[in-house]
């Protein structure tokens, strides 16, 4: 199955990108020509383009971008991590145990996740993140509160087809705990379209994450968060071009990675929707 | 009869996920640390005129009971004023409407124009290089933040060549207003460099939000077409020797388009979300907009009825999608 | 005579993660005009790959034909770029009977237009040659009558309101009828039909066999009809072929094939049949896989007959009168009590 995914040039390319931002995250501080610019100001090297000593140009506080750009991957990842856990972990339980039991209960529990649903995300998490304040944690919160009825829906759907094969009849009549059933049983067989869904949800997670920031709703300003950056940089284009395009273009080469990733993941997981020809 | 099945199956859910909706928001409103009422009573208003002010907006009362008088109230059309702009929200957002539904129809045309083609170009030439391509292409699009692709048209076209305007959504005097809608109004007029305006203002907008959308539909159109093109009626199709032309472009595409329709929906929700965001960064002074100045602004008010509307307008969609499906796919008309 | 299908040493296979997966071995098989041919073998042993391949419907990326000849009603099908014969052959001179009569229609089309557009390009009336879809409003009347004519022929009741219904309004009976209706309408002379009974309950398969049967012989079309059915093979055929794993293994005409079988595959599979005062009898072992298939005969492992030749040397198909038999051991005597099957 890892052989499939590798042959996947996509996939691959997607797993790269994700391995080199794990690596940025990690060793951003090594890496950083100017690790202390993310906290400090040179005024007078303000707004300067890009040169060999400072690869991405300067800001508007003289903080070398790409320095800042380093470390907006830990924010990046280390929040679509928790907000997409959380989601996950929110989320996976409720469509289990909506798809395992077949009462108003659980009719209770998708009901709410549509409701979830009926506007657009984008519009909820704004809201909750005005409504708590502007902080990391709160984006992370207002990420994972708008985020999992998608694996709720997932999950429900998938335990409901899963409820009625042999094998899980068949568990049951032998007097398994629905507890038991659920995680060893169901759980297992369901993963991949989790798996699937988990990757390309941390695309549009940190899509999300950074319309926030770029809307003002994330970390405060000295914060290197890159959608903020971009916002920041608005009112010195076009003169400083360069000042949007390094995050800019972080924000897409991350997203990308985990969309080909979970396209690759998709094609090698679900054999419904499996690339290459068959016969008879 | 199937419409009026679709109609009252759609109702049924409807009113209690719109209520749901609304008692988030309303709780959202309420655990807010920003006073309304001060809010409201200005930044200079004593406190005995914030408590008047709280008195007479309600605030004072249990919250279960705001809930209900405010339900009550919007089931009477009536959304409350908008905090900031002192207006009716009812009217704040119908005099709004008519930008974002301009702006979201163009983008939807453009989407389409450019999506279905391409989807089936993929489709029929799977894993060529155009394939390849646009695999490329359309992931891409999707991974693209809006906001950034928005500020890069600016830069490149309104600033540095200067051939598309940077904001807005006509330069000068607008055209007398019939239907709300910028280009038709001008047309109506009849003065051609309104018109020729009208026209720039929408350009970079409406691209910036049909990105996301025509990539969807490429990819569904793309595995619509791959679907059909593999079912065991294209199959006989082929053996019978009817034309590769007719097989394709008669029964292959009606297949894919149909599914592609069953996704019209989700397409709709990717245009209104990305509405919020591009109506923000190209000042488009629609409801997206309207909703994030009023989020910023705490303007609790506004953010419900913003978000009544929308869900409103999801449902409608939906159940056009629905009707449509029922209109072009035999098998849904039982 | 002349034959109107002849498949001469065909070998062909898909190009498979796994590697080649050689799914017909130097087959051979033949149709002469008017008669009615069953390919009889277990699933998975190509019969379905042959009838793709005859029609030239197999997904050309992946199949790669290493020998043989396909020649259908003169028109070689495998002259590569020869698409605009095959083309021409398909759907006209021979014509073609779906597996499954459920998934085989467009859902999306009423029944009249996927039969009319099948009229507009492959109409007897239809100047030969003709190279536009030009469809004259004097040829779609005709066309139109012979349409209804046909339908009323396979006992479809009302054939002009079946004509305005979709697909999914249709019983899976119905729906066969019209596709034996739209196998006959272009004129042609082989019908291929692929397990055309399959996917029907039982009760309305003898009643479509026979009025396929009917209508062929009526028309003097001959008919390809492939099954893994032995009783359905003795209904309505007058020749029968088995095929083992992709390997012929015994053409014979029915009374022979039935009442002597040679090949001791052949013997086995009728020994299998549950019959009267005889406890049905197994092939011991599975059919292998086209992608690691046995040298020599395939049979050869679950064969009793088996010898160290079957292991090294593929047998040719040889013997007389229009029975031949590809076995080195062949079976000569006569089998008991099963020609009253």
């Amino acid at each position: 199955m890892l052989r499939r995914l590798a042959r996947d040039r996509a996939a691959m390319l997607g797993a790269v990108l994700i391995g080199i931002l794990l690596l940025v995250a990690l060793l951003a501080p090594v890496l950083a020509p100017y690790p202390e610019d993310v906290w400090q100001f040179h005024t007078p090297r303000r707004l300067l383009p890009p040169a060999p000593d400072r690869l991405f140009g300067t800001d508007r506080m003289g903080s070398d971008v790409f320095s800042r750009i380093l470390f907006g991957a830990r924010i990046t990842l280390s929040l679509a991590v928790i907000a997409v856990g959380s989601a996950v972990l929110i989320g996976v339980p409720i469509g289990l145990v909506a798809g395992y039991y077949r009462n108003g209960f659980s009719e209770l529990l998708m009901r709410v996740s549509e409701i979830f649903l009926a506007v657009p995300q984008i519009v909820l998490a704004i809201a909750i993140a005005q409504t708590l304040g502007p902080s990391i944690q709160n984006v992370i919160l207002a990420l994972s509160i708008t985020y999992w009825p998608f694996w709720a829906r997932l999950v429900y759907a998938e335990t409901r087809s899963m409820r009625n094969e042999v094998f899980v009849e068949s568990a049951i009549a032998l007097g398994a705990s629905p507890w038991r059933v659920m995680v060893l049983h169901i759980l297992p067989n369901i993963a991949s379209p989790i798996i699937v869904r988990t990757s390309i949800g941390m695309g549009a997670t940190i899509l999300t994450a950074a319309t926030l920031g770029f809307l003002g709703l994330g970390a405060p300003p000295p914060t290197p968060e890159w959608g903020r950056m971009i916002a920041e940089s608005r009112e010195y284009l076009p003169e400083a071009w360069w000042y949007a395009l390094a995050p800019g273009l972080a924000i897409f080469l991350t997203v990308l990675g985990f969309n080909l990733l979970g396209d690759g993941l998709r094609d090698v997981l679900d054999p419904r929707t499996r690339r290459g020809g068959g016969n008879d | 009869m199937i419409w009026l099945d679709i109609l009252l199956k759609r109702l049924l859910w409807v009113v209690p996920t719109l209520l749901g909706l609304l008692a988030i928001v309303f709780v959202l409103s309420r655990v807010v640390p920003i006073d309304p009422a001060r809010l409201a009573a200005g930044d200079n208003a004593s406190p005995e005129q914030v408590e008047a002010v709280r008195h007479s907006l309600g605030f004072d009362r249990p919250l279960p009971a705001q809930f209900l008088r405010y339900v009550t109230d919007v089931a009477q059309g009536n959304f409350g004023t908008s905090l900031f702009t002192q207006r009716p929200i009812a009217e704040d957002l119908s005099g709004r409407l008519p930008a974002t539904l301009e702006l979201t129809f163009v983008a939807v045309i453009l989407a389409a124009l450019l999506g279905v083609p391409l989807g089936v170009v993929c489709g029929l030439h799977r894993n060529s290089w155009v394939d390849h391509l646009l695999r490329i292409v359309t992931v891409s699009g999707l991974a693209v933040a809006s906001f950034w692709f928005a500020m890069q048209l600016q830069f490149l076209f309104s600033m540095k060549l200067g051939w598309l305007p940077l904001s807005g959504r006509i330069d000068g005097f607008p055209p007398e207003e019939v239907t709300g809608l910028m280009i038709p109004d001008a047309l109506i007029e009849g003065d051609p460099e309104i018109i020729d305006s009208a026209i720039r203002h929408i350009i970079l907008p409406a691209l910036t939000l049909a990105l996301p959308a025509a990539a969807t539909v490429v990819r569904f159109t793309r595995n619509g077409v791959i679907g059909a093109l593999s079912s065991p009626s294209v199959a006989y199709q082929t053996a019978m020797g009817y034309p590769r032309r007719q097989v394709v472009w008669k029964y292959v595409l009606r297949m894919a388009i149909t599914a592609t329709v069953t996704q019209l929906g989700l397409i709709f929700g990717i245009l209104l979300a990305g509405a919020v965001v591009v109506e923000t960064v190209f000042d488009w002074p629609g409801i997206g907009a309207y909703a994030v100045r009023s989020i910023l602004q705490s303007d609790y008010n506004a953010i419900m009825g913003f978000t009544l509307w929308t869900g409103v307008m999801f449902v409608i969609v939906n159940l056009l999608v629905d009707l449509l499906q029922a209109a072009i796919d035999p098998r849904e008309a039982r | 005579m002349t034959e109107i299908l002849s498949v001469e040493n065909l070998a062909l296979g898909f190009r498979t993660e796994g590697g080649l997966a050689r799914v017909l071995d130097m087959v051979n098989l033949s149709v002469r005009p008017g008669e009615i041919v069953g390919l009889v073998g277990e699933s998975g042993c190509g019969k379905t790959t042959l009838a793709r391949a005859i029609l030239g419907t197999l997904p050309p990326a992946i199949t790669r034909i290493s020998h043989g000849r396909i020649r259908l009603a003169g028109a070689d099908m495998l002259a590569g770029p020869g698409e605009a014969t095959a083309g021409a052959v398909r759907g006209r001179a021979v014509t073609f009977i779906p597996q499954d009569p459920f998934a085989s229609f467009n859902p999306l089309f009423r029944i009249g237009t996927q039969i009319m557009d099948l009229m507009r390009w492959k109409s007897p009336r239809r100047k030969p040659g003709a190279r536009t879809g030009l469809y004259s409003p004097r040829r779609r009347r005709a066309d139109r009558a012979a349409v209804i004519a046909m339908l009323d022929a396979v006992q479809l009741p009302q054939p002009e309101r079946l004509l305005r219904k979709y697909p999914h309004e249709l019983s899976g009976g119905q729906r066969q009828r019209v596709m034996i209706a739209m196998a006959l309408l272009p004129g042609p002379r082989l019908i291929i039909a692929d397990e055309p009974t399959t996917a029907l309950d039982v009760t309305v398969q003898a009643q479509i066999l026979a009025l396929l049967r009917r209508l062929a012989t009526e028309r003097g079309v001959a008919v390809l009809f492939t099954t893994h059915d032995l009783g359905a093979a003795w209904e309505i055929c007058d020749r029968v072929a088995v095929m083992y794993a992709g390997q012929t293994a015994e053409i014979a005409p029915r009374e022979s094939f039935f009442g002597a079988p040679r090949h001791p595959y052949t013997r086995l599979l009728l020994e299998s049949l549950p019959q009267e005062g005889r406890n049905p009898v197994g092939i011991p072992g599975t059919v292998p896989s086209p992608r690691a298939a046995p040298p020599g005969c395939r049979f050869h492992p679950r064969c009793p007959r088996a010898s160290e030749h079957c292991r090294s040397a593929r047998p040719a198909l040889a013997g007389g009168e229009g029975h031949v038999t590809a076995c080195h051991h062949p079976v000569m005597a006569p089998l008991e009590a099963v020609a009253d099957a």
